[in-house]
């Protein structure tokens, strides 16, 4: 039966965010200490979404992300696109990027062999919560903007 | 470097759909054009309609028909069997290249997808 140990599902999980950041965005992510809470007023500026992973356990990785570092992604992304293009797709990469943070951190926590299954990335809106036990949660600096990781166990799904 | 017809490319995001095409087009392979599908079942529906497909690229973890079902009805299919396939995919945990390996194909590209991992599966091909 597989388990997340706090300490290295952590530490995997910020270098995973890292090295996804990196190659896909060319934005530099690091670790900060102590907890960073985007002011009040900027609430309504996040994006908040969560991926499931379904084998080979169950859990959840959530990210909450500021409209700033969604549109710096759009400008190394969709650097060639027209603007309605840029808009048309806003959403869909910060989905994608969780889905691949969500994949780099599961194949180099559990190593090559086991097999692994993610559900489709979605958004949580409104006051939805993240599902189940908080495992760890990372508050990680995106070159001046916080940017929030969670991991949480999921005992039952129906 | 091999030049391709018509390059079909599938994966519910579009997002990676457009990454994907330009780390193919900065790879330095040369083709006519470009094809998308956002799944399995579209991406049947093209490959019926549209002649000259020459290669695939297909992610995995797609809604409506995954890429593991669709690329075994692709090599089920006479008129689409020798199409050369490159997989995509979020995960890198051995038994999806397994899994391709049983089906004949050998490229799997572990996202973010990046001209240099492009240029070497297309290599293979």
């Amino acid at each position: 039966m597989y388990t997340l140990d706090p300490a290295k599902a952590a530490h995997v999980l910020s270098h995973s965010v890292s090295s996804v950041f990196a190659e896909t965005a060319f934005i530099d992510v690091s670790e900060v200490t102590g907890s960073r809470d985007l002011p009040a007023h900027e609430q309504g500026e996040l994006r908040r979404s969560l991926i499931d992973v379904l084998t080979p356990l169950s859990c959840s990785i959530g990210m909450k992300i500021s409209t700033v570092i969604r549109d710096r992604i759009l400008d190394t992304l969709f650097t060639e696109c027209p603007e309605h293009e840029r808009k048309k797709n806003a959403e869909d990469a910060l989905l994608e990027i969780l889905n691949i943070i969500a994949g780099t951190f599961l194949s180099a926590y559990f190593g090559p062999g086991t097999e692994i299954q993610l559900s489709l990335p979605r958004y949580l809106y409104l006051n939805e919560e993240e599902p189940g036990q908080e495992i760890t949660r990372l508050f990680l600096d995106a070159e001046g903007e916080i940017l929030e990781v969670s991991l949480h166990s999921i005992r039952y799904r129906y | 470097m091999r030049a391709f017809n018509k390059i079909l490319i599938v994966d519910d995001s579009p997002t990676s759909r457009m990454i994907i095409q330009r780390c193919i087009q900065m790879s330095g392979a040369e083709t006519e054009g470009f094809l998308f599908a956002e799944n399995g079942i579209d991406a049947l529906s093209l490959l019926d309609e549209q002649a000259g497909i020459d290669l695939i690229v297909s992610d995995i973890n797609m809604p409506k028909m995954d890429g593991q079902t669709f690329i075994r009805l692709l090599r089920n299919k006479s008129d689409t069997a020798s199409i050369p396939v490159i997989v995509t995919s979020s995960i890198a945990d051995g038994s999806i290249e397994a899994q391709m390996n049983k089906l004949g194909i050998h490229s799997v590209i572990k996202k973010p997808v990046s001209p240099e991992k492009m240029l070497n599966a297309l290599e293979g091909e």
